[in-house]
Order: C-alpha cells, then sequence, then structure tokens
C-alpha cells in the first residue's frame, strides 16, 4: 500500500508558501532556461504584488478575474484573485486539504475552483489577510457564493458588482453605475482617493495590455500557430493585473516571441502541424501539460479556447463616463463571463466565428464537472458546430482542479483514441 | 393523503376555454402581477408529474439540476401545452439554461428572459424597473391589453392577499395544536401557483376556516422545518410526515417563499417601482449576494416563530447556490442550538426508503430517547 | 454449480462465560439490513448470543431464521424475550417486534455498547448504503449523514468484485494489501461500470491484487468523503460487515488520519445490538414510568 499519499493535515501560510514555489520556479527558468524566463517573470511579478504587499504598506483586495483590476490598483492597492491561487497548487495534492475542508460545508457539486477558495477561508491558512473583498456576481453559482464566504468568514468588507445575464447597453451602464460607488467602497477601504490623472495612466496601460493579448490572438490565426498552446493559460492570469507593468511586458514578450517564430515560419509542434484544435470552453488547469503533449504527439495545437478568446476590449479615457461605461463593458465580456456564463446565443457566435477566425478542425469540450452551466448548453453549441461545418466534438469529463478526479493518464487515453481515429480517416481519405 | 393538483387541471381547461391565455413562469423572482394586471394567467412551472426525464437531460446534461431538467422535460413533453407565453428569470445557472436551450428548441410563441438583479440597492431596483417595463411591454402585445397602474395595483392588492391567507394558512401549524400538516401547506401553495388567483383565494379561505374547526394533528415525534432548494412535491414532504415528522413551516420557493411577504407601497413610488423594489427584497433564495444574513435572521426568526425542533436542509443535486449556503447557516444553526439534517435531492424522488430513513432517525435524535 | 466468491459466512455464538443470564430482563434486537440479517439477545444488557445470517428474498423469514439461530443457541422461546426492537431496512418486517427503530440509532447504541462511551464517530459499512453517525457519551445519535443508495462503496459492491475476480470475499482486504504501490483507484462511481473497468483493467495486465488495491482505495474515497462531511470526531469506530474488510479499513484509517478503534465484537452485530439496548431502557423506563403511577 502506498503509504506516501497520505493527505497531510499541516498548517501553512498560503502566500508566502506559494511565493517560495515561484521564486524556486523563477530561479529554476532562469538557470535552465533564460529564453523563456518571461513566462515565469508573469509569475513572478503576480506574487510578488501579492505576497508583498502588506510590507510595502498596501491593502490586500481579493477579487475576481472579472472585475476591473484597474481600479484597484488605482487606489494604490493590490488586486488578489483565488483562482489563480488554486490554480497554481490545481497539480499537487496540496489542493486536497481544503477541498475536503469545504466539503464539510458546501456540496461537492459545486466548482471545486470555489470549493478549495472556501477552503482556504476556512482552514486559516491564508494568513495574510486580505483587507476587502471586491467581486462580481459572475461566472457562476458556485463563486458567487465563494466570494461572499470570503468576505464573511475572513471578516473584511465586501462590495458585490451585480452583472446581469444579458449583455447590452444597459447592463454596460447598470455596472458602470455600481463602479462608480467601488470607487467610494475602495476609498474608504484604502483609505485612498481617485486620483483621475493616474487612473487613466493605469486604465492605458490595461488598454495597451488588451491590444497586445488581441495581437497575440490574431498570431494565433496563422498557419503553422506560432504559440504553444500553454500560453492561452499563462494569459488567464492577465486578467487579475490588468493594468500592472508586469502583464504588458509579458504579453509584449509573447508578442515578439509569436513574431519571431512566424517570421522563421516556426510552428509549436515537432512534425507539421496537422490539427488545429480548439476548446470550447475550459481549460485543463491541472493538467495543463496536456496542452503540449498534444502538440508533441499529434502535431495538435490548441489555438484558442472559449475562455481567452476576444479577451478584453480597449477603454476610452477621454471622459469620466467613457471610463465606467467601458469598464462595464469590459466586466460583462471579460473572459469566462462573455462565453459560457451568458446566454448560450453569444457563445456560440463566438465558437462560430473562432472556428473560421481560426482554421479550427479539431474541437474539443474539456468539461470541467464544476462547470455545470457550461455543460447544460454544451448540446447547443456543439450541434450549431456540427451542423455548421460538420466538425464533431469530442467531449469528456474531467475536474479542472481536483486530479483525484480524473487523471492525466485517463484523459491522455481519451485525447489519444479520438485522435487516432481522425489520422485513420485521414488517411482513408488520403 | 390527497392528490396535489395537477399541471394540465379543470381551472386552466376552463381559463382556456373563454379564449384566456396562459403565460408560465420559471423562478419566484418573476412578478406575476404583471402578467395577471393583463389580464392572463401566470402559472408557475414545475418539475412534478416527471418520471423519466431522458429529453432534459440530452439537453441540459446530468450536470444540471434535476429540477430544471424536470421542468423541461415537462415542457418538451407537452405537459404545459396550454402555455401562450413563458417568462424566465435569470434565477439560478439553471434556470438561465431552460431559457436557452427552450429558446432553440421550443415551440412556445412568446419566451422573455428577464434579468433579476442580485443586489437590492438603489441602482438594482432602477436596473429591474427597466427590465419590468420590457415585461409590461411583452405581455401587453401577447395579451393585446394595455396594463394600466390602476390594473397593476388591483394585482398587487389581490396577490396581497393570497400573501395573507398563504400566512394565515401556516399560522394553522402553529402551538400546541397544529391543524394541518406540511404536505397540505405545499399542496396548497402548489396550487396557487397552478390557477387564477380569485378563485383560489376564495378556496383558501373556505379551507382554512374548515381547517379551524379540525381535530388537531397528534402523534409526531418532531416539529421540522424545511429548507433549501426548490421542492416542488408533496409526496417528498409526505415521507417525513410518515416517518414521525410534521413539517410546520419552510423555506422553500415552492412554499412559504412563493408569496410571503407582500408588495409594500412606498410614497411617490409607480406599482412598478413597488413590485420592483419589492420582489428585491423579498427574502427568497441565496440568489440575492447581499441577503445571506437577512436571510439567516428570517429563518431564525421562522423556527422560533413556529416553535421548530429540527432543520431539514434539502438541497438538489448540482444546485450550488442552496449547496453552497451552509457555509453561511451550518455553524450559526448549530450555535443557535437547532440540529440540521442536510439532504441531497433528485427531482424524481427514487430513494424514499432512504429518504424515510433519514427522516426517522433524524426525528429519534431530535427526540432525544425513543418512547 | 459455479463456486460463488461472494459469499460470506454465517454465523452464530453463544456466550460461555455468562451465567445465571436466564435470571435476567431478556431483550432482543433484529437487523434486517439488505444483504445480512442478525439477532442478539442480551440478559441484563449482558450479550447471551446471537446470529448472523444473509437476508433472503423474504425479510420476514430472515427475521424468523436469525431469530431461530439464538433460540437454538439458547433453548428459549419467543414468549420468553420481555422487549424486541427491529431495525434495518427491514425493520418493518420483523413480526415480532414490539417496536421499530431506525439502524443509525441502533448502531450508535451498539457502537457504544462494543467500543465504549468514548467513541464519537460511527462509521456502518453496511449492504447497501454507508452511514456516519456522531454521537455523545451515551451513545445518543447528534447528527448523522448517509450516502445514497448505490452499490459501489458498499458490501454488495465488494461481493460483485469478489465475484467477477473470483477472491473469496474474506480475502480480499488481505490481497489488496499485497502491492507494492496502491494503483490509481478505480474511478466509477457505480458498480455496473465498475464491472467493465476491472475487466478492462484484467486484460491490461494489472494483477487481482492490483485491482483489489484499486477498488478498496475507491471505495475508502468514497467513505472519506462521507466522513468529512460530517465532520470527524475521535475516537473513531466502523461497524458492518466491511469493517472485517482490512484493505478498506486499513485506506480509511490512510485518509482520515485516525486508527479504527478495534474490538473482538463481531462488527456486523452492533445494529441489532444496539435495539437489544435500546429495549432494555425502554423497558426500564416504562416500569419506571409505571411504578410512579402506581
Amino acid at each position: 500500500m502506498n503509504d506516501t499519499k497520505t493527505n497531510e493535515i499541516h498548517e501553512v501560510d498560503l502566500l508566502p508558501d506559494v511565493h517560495k514555489e515561484v521564486v524556486n520556479m523563477y530561479n529554476h527558468m532562469k538557470a535552465k532556461h533564460p529564453d523563456r524566463l518571461w513566462m515565469a517573470q508573469l509569475q513572478m511579478d503576480h506574487w510578488n504584488d501579492i505576497c508583498t504587499a502588506h510590507e510595502r504598506g498596501k491593502k490586500l483586495i481579493l477579487t475576481s478575474t472579472n472585475t476591473p483590476a484597474e481600479l484597484i490598483y488605482a487606489f494604490d492597492a493590490v488586486p488578489f484573485v483565488p483562482e489563480t491561487l488554486i490554480m497554481r497548487y490545481a497539480n499537487s495534492d496540496k489542493t486536497f486539504k481544503y477541498l475536503d475542508l469545504a466539503d464539510q460545508y458546501v456540496s461537492h457539486q459545486l466548482c471545486s475552483i470555489n470549493r478549495g477558495q472556501i477552503g482556504y477561508y476556512l482552514s486559516g491558512d491564508l494568513k495574510m489577510k486580505p483587507d476587502a473583498v471586491l467581486s462580481t456576481v459572475t461566472p457562476c453559482d458556485s463563486s458567487r457564493v465563494a466570494y461572499t464566504a470570503a468576505s464573511k468568514i475572513l471578516g473584511v468588507p465586501s462590495f458585490c458588482l451585480d452583472t446581469p445575464y444579458r449583455q447590452d447597453e444597459r447592463g454596460y451602464r447598470y455596472i458602470g453605475e455600481q463602479i462608480k460607488e467601488a470607487c467610494k467602497f475602495l476609498e474608504e477601504v484604502t483609505g485612498n482617493k481617485l486620483d483621475w490623472d493616474r487612473f487613466r495612466e493605469i486604465l492605458e496601460r490595461g488598454n495597451e495590455a488588451a491590444r497586445l493579448l488581441t495581437a497575440c490572438s490574431k498570431l494565433r490565426q496563422i498557419t503553422p500557430c506560432p504559440l504553444p498552446g500553454s500560453l492561452l493559460v499563462l494569459n488567464e492570469m492577465v486578467g487579475g493585473m490588468m493594468g500592472s507593468q508586469g502583464a504588458v511586458d509579458f504579453l509584449q514578450a509573447e508578442y515578439d516571441y509569436g513574431v519571431r517564430n512566424v517570421k522563421a515560419g516556426r510552428g509549436v509542434t515537432p512534425g507539421k502541424e496537422q490539427f488545429r484544435v480548439i476548446w470550447l470552453q475550459n481549460m485543463l488547469w491541472n493538467n495543463a501539460g496536456i496542452v503540449g503533449w498534444m502538440e508533441k504527439a499529434f502535431n495538435a495545437v490548441l489555438v484558442m479556447d472559449g475562455f481567452g478568446y476576444e479577451g478584453y476590449q480597449v477603454i476610452d479615457t477621454s471622459s469620466e463616463d467613457s471610463i465606467f461605461l467601458g469598464l462595464g463593458q469590459r466586466t460583462l465580456n471579460s473572459p469566462m463571463v462573455h462565453g459560457a456564463s451568458g446566454p448560450a446565443e453569444p457563445w456560440i457566435k463566438m465558437v462560430d466565428r473562432m472556428i473560421g477566425e481560426y482554421k479550427v478542425n479539431v474541437a474539443m469540450f474539456a468539461g470541467h464537472v464544476g462547470c455545470k452551466h457550461t455543460w447544460a448548453a454544451s448540446k447547443l453549441v456543439k450541434d450549431y458546430i456540427y451542423e455548421k461545418y460538420g466538425l464533431p466534438t469530442l467531449t469528456f469529463d474531467e475536474d479542472g482542479i481536483d486530479i483525484r478526479y480524473q487523471t492525466a493518464d485517463q484523459i491522455k487515453a481519451t485525447i489519444t483514441e479520438y485522435m487516432e481515429t481522425l489520422i485513420a480517416n485521414q488517411k482513408k481519405q488520403g | 393523503m390527497k392528490p396535489t393538483i395537477a399541471i394540465d387541471n379543470a381551472y386552466i381547461e376552463s381559463w382556456k376555454q373563454k379564449g384566456g391565455k396562459v403565460v408560465g413562469t420559471v423562478c419566484c423572482h418573476i412578478p406575476e402581477e404583471i402578467i395577471h394586471a393583463a389580464g392572463m394567467l401566470p402559472v408557475r412551472i414545475r418539475g412534478t408529474e416527471c418520471t423519466d426525464d431522458r429529453d432534459g437531460e440530452l439537453w441540459m446534461t446530468d450536470y444540471a439540476c434535476g429540477f430544471c431538467r424536470a421542468c423541461l422535460q415537462n415542457l418538451i413533453s407537452g405537459k404545459y401545452h396550454f402555455l401562450d407565453g413563458i417568462v424566465v428569470s435569470d434565477g439560478c445557472m439553471f434556470v438561465q439554461r431552460l431559457y436557452d436551450n427552450w429558446k432553440v428548441i421550443g415551440n412556445t410563441k412568446c419566451k422573455v428572459n428577464l434579468n433579476v438583479p442580485r443586489n437590492h440597492d438603489h441602482l438594482a431596483v432602477r436596473y429591474f424597473v427597466d427590465e419590468l417595463k420590457i415585461l409590461k411591454e411583452e405581455m401587453e402585445k401577447l395579451s393585446g391589453r394595455e396594463i394600466t397602474d390602476e390594473a397593476l395595483n388591483a394585482s398587487i392588492d389581490l396577490y396581497n392577499e393570497t400573501r395573507a391567507l398563504i400566512r394565515e394558512l401556516f399560522s394553522l401549524t402553529k402551538g400546541e395544536h397544529p391543524l394541518v400538516s406540511g404536505t397540505e401547506t405545499l399542496q396548497w401553495t402548489i396550487k396557487a401557483m397552478s390557477m387564477p388567483k380569485e378563485i383560489y383565494n376564495q378556496e383558501l379561505k373556505a379551507f382554512i376556516e374548515e381547517a379551524k374547526g379540525r381535530e388537531p394533528i397528534t402523534g409526531y415525534g418532531a416539529r421540522l422545518m424545511m429548507i433549501g432548494s426548490a421542492v416542488d412535491d408533496p409526496d417528498y414532504v409526505h415521507i417525513f410526515e410518515e416517518h414521525g415528522g410534521l413539517i410546520v413551516t419552510d423555506y422553500n420557493c415552492y412554499g412559504t417563499r412563493y408569496l410571503w411577504q407582500d408588495v409594500t407601497r412606498k410614497e411617490g413610488e409607480t406599482p412598478l417601482e413597488s413590485i420592483a423594489r419589492s420582489y428585491l427584497e423579498k427574502l427568497t433564495c441565496p440568489r440575492m449576494t447581499d441577503l445571506h444574513d437577512e436571510m439567516y435572521e428570517d429563518m431564525l426568526r421562522l423556527a422560533k416563530e413556529f416553535d421548530v425542533d429540527g432543520i431539514v436542509y434539502v438541497r438538489l443535486k448540482n444546485c450550488c447556490l442552496w449547496g453552497g449556503e451552509s457555509v453561511f447557516f451550518y455553524d450559526r444553526f448549530k450555535e443557535d442550538g437547532y440540529p440540521v439534517l442536510t439532504l441531497e435531492k433528485e427531482e424524481i424522488t427514487t430513494n424514499a426508503g432512504q429518504v424515510g430513513v433519514r427522516a426517522e432517525a433524524f426525528v429519534e435524535m431530535l427526540e432525544g430517547g425513543t418512547d | 454449480m459455479a463456486e460463488e466468491f461472494w459469499r460470506w459466512s454465517e454465523t452464530s455464538w453463544r456466550n460461555p462465560d455468562l451465567e445465571g443470564w436466564q435470571k435476567g430482563t431478556l431483550t432482543a434486537g433484529v437487523d434486517i439490513g439488505s444483504t445480512s440479517t442478525q439477532a442478539v439477545l442480551l440478559s441484563d444488557k449482558r450479550l447471551v448470543a446471537y446470529a448472523s445470517i444473509r437476508t433472503g428474498a423474504n425479510s420476514k423469514d430472515s427475521a424468523h431464521n436469525a431469530m431461530r439461530k439464538v433460540f437454538d443457541l439458547t433453548g428459549l422461546r419467543q414468549e420468553d424475550i420481555a422487549f424486541t426492537v427491529g431495525t434495518g431496512y427491514g425493520r418493518v418486517n420483523v413480526p415480532f417486534a414490539d417496536k421499530t427503530i431506525t439502524e443509525i440509532t441502533c448502531h450508535a447504541k451498539g457502537a457504544h455498547y462494543i467500543y465504549g462511551s468514548t467513541v464519537r464517530t460511527i462509521l456502518d459499512m453496511g449492504g447497501q448504503d454507508c452511514k456516519a453517525i456522531h454521537c455523545d457519551e451515551t451513545g445518543r445519535v447528534v447528527s448523522f449523514m448517509m450516502n445514497d443508495k448505490c452499490a459501489a462503496g458498499t458490501g454488495r459492491g465488494m461481493e460483485v468484485i469478489a465475484d467477477l475476480l473470483g477472491v473469496p470475499i474474506e480475502e480480499i482486504g488481505e490481497r489488496s494489501l499485497q502491492v507494492e504501490k496502491d494503483p490509481p483507484p478505480i474511478t466509477s462511481q457505480c458498480v455496473v461500470f465498475a464491472k467493465t473497468e476491472v475487466g478492462h483493467l484484467m486484460r491490461e495486465g494489472w494483477t487481482k491484487e492490483q485491482v483489489l488495491a484499486a477498488y478498496c482505495e475507491a471505495m475508502a474515497e468514497r467513505v472519506a468523503r462521507l466522513l468529512r462531511q460530517n465532520e470527524m470526531v475521535e475516537d473513531f469506530a466502523i461497524t458492518g460487515g466491511i469493517a472485517k474488510n482490512i484493505g478498506v479499513v486499513k485506506r480509511i484509517e490512510r485518509l482520515m488520519h485516525v486508527k479504527a478503534l478495534q474490538s473482538d465484537y463481531d462488527s456486523q452485530i452492533a445494529g441489532a445490538l444496539g435495539g437489544a439496548v435500546l429495549g432494555y431502557d425502554l423497558l426500564q423506563r416504562r416500569k419506571k414510568r409505571a411504578r410512579k403511577t402506581e
């Protein structure tokens, strides 16, 4: 019997713990892969900022990915998206303790991303306590629980932006109005006043990141795809850093890397790029390596996913009104919200555009079991792309956080079976 | 137990025969008063009478909550053939998806999606008023009748009368001599959402009078409050009452939470504004992000008022709103001295025996001894 | 006839050291579970005898048969028993029961009897379901959780695996520990799919021990989740048939970081034993009340 698999229950100081890990990873990259240091730099910047916030006399604001981070930076505070913490730990058994603890208090059908967060709060391991919570009600019912739980369990003030289901002008304005109220909240929490010049400067930096993200996405439309699928996972971190120089630097480096590859006619697959894959929604956060494995094993590159597609709009900073409207729009159109957590129709249209723009020939629905509303609309999306493009979708269930649900080997076996069928069919067709 | 009113019942048949229009609603955050003010009959969609939800599962998958799957199944299978329109809120993830799927596959002529805010501050009320204006226009189009403030006020009054009667009905479970069971109260609230309120109010009034003359219910072991996800099936409540419990009150959107708190009027408000504010303020469902504490206090108040011995917390499988709410109340109920029995429920009950064991064991536990 | 590997042996036992028990108040508990039925006889709460048999197609017959075995051992007749409690899923089918009490209440009381007053968390792993029960120092239930009716993670599931692999059910636990490293648990929650998976693994070249390890691990993880939901407070005890499977017990202990209390009693009799204890307590209370009113 394997005794090493015990879920050791030990006390952890979560943020310094993750910080230490990231520093190790950074140093490793520096020594072994200096050409890829920019990838590690993003994580280093991200965790440095969070973990040293209090040392630097800054307030730490727990926030969700689709809350405008620029707003938090504008109040000289540091945004901390707890999802990034659980994603960081996703591929390790460190997560189990928190998931199991959460199970005592909530249904285990809640998304594991949120159960993990709830576990953090209940465990007391988040010793560097955030000073306030600023969140939105999207993307799902689980997250609605998790952010409220953060404020109630940690005993810190909170402000929740109500984001409507439908995405329209009236909704953007509604959120914009609430963001104005959120400014008052942040004023109180941070003790700082909103400096509009500084705010604009931060927003422009966010705009720069948004433009670069779009540019990187455009590069992915080229065949062969010059950027590896794994970078789509890293791009997800940018949401919680919009407005920071770190996000801009990372995306600039990503873009430059992509351009160099394009110029050299270089793709990311060892052989000729055979398959251009989209994932309709979620990422395998705990098994992001599978994306790289698909490239090597089948010359199949993940060109885009429903998560990161059409990431962030540029905000018009010409007036206060345009800023709040732009932030409202950004909130409703950010990754994860624009697709699967709004009505199905825009999601279908989004997938439709993706397939066209990225010359996709393989569709996969990596169904994170916690993302139940995505599942509940998946047939609509899959039927649509089958009818329009004749493209079947490989559907499999997985838990993007809890590796106990489905191991990497099991997922790989499913993908292999599917890809081998596609390859056999290709051969038949000559 | 007496049978529960059918989805397709004689009241609806008679309404349709007279040329009346029927509008289905999903989620109790949809103000039926607006549909009623257009001269139409609002009926709340339910998942009961569904014994096989294969089409619901096909479209929404097994990851959706069984209640919404069964509701979709009932729509697909034609149980709601009499609907002229359907209004669905964004109450929770699966209600949203029920709408998204039905929008594509459904044959109902008029389909409206209502955005109900999850906050209840002034901005949310203002947004909701605008949403209700859209709903009003859609209902005017469907009915061919203008919805005047006068009509809205009359509907509010009628619905408030229903609310008062439902509160009176539940008051009959109070005290040492309860006169009605939880199975009956749920049957009555379900009846309220399945027929015209004008007739319903008269029938409920008559029932209350009749019940007052009844012999009190005896022989039960514990007074229980059922809280949690949508329970639209009186048979499920009956399992508890067959095993020694008496459900004296609930926190269930098909029970007390359907029509409990009045639509109140504040000076200077239009009827739509009163409706919008009252519906956002009402304590019903954990979907509201800024009412968790209020909801707990309200549940606690009910538990005290109805002299409850224990709480039965039912969470539908895959319901994350109620599935997560326990993080806010488990410890508090414990501190306040109310034991909680947690049950996971599927809409189609196939484990009545097991639920019965849990119910009976819970009652035994609350009784302390076994005699 | 093909060998039936799932068949566990029926047992009956009479306390050889007990004297004068005939003079005490005799109470009985009969626990009709989905796969096994137990009858326990107490004299003034002292264990006299018990029998554990397979539940047949007819619950009433099973109740009679189990009780008959106890009578055979003790020479008693039904009318000698002062009070009988029926428990288990078939509790309403104990024709001679004076009262029925759920297996949750009975198992807590039975575990309290077997393991003593320090036991706080009881895991009852039966043929058809699992229960995590918290009790106080008197064996009174404080809270409980029960998993849904599902063969996987229960005795019935274990029986299916025994037959599938041709391993006698009593050997499963020991053999599941004869692996150097635990393979990943069998992921299927449902025993029907687990069957397919077992077949697949055998074809892949797994040894029987590895498959058993994977199955026991899956069962332990499933049970651990239930235990966590109801919060784990020590001391911890396991009752029911699967308590005899050391492969599952060891894995639960590892996952939950606890040691389960040990006892010489047959873990399967906890429910019926609790019933007999509760029957005795009840009888005493009734007698006391009767004396007061006299």
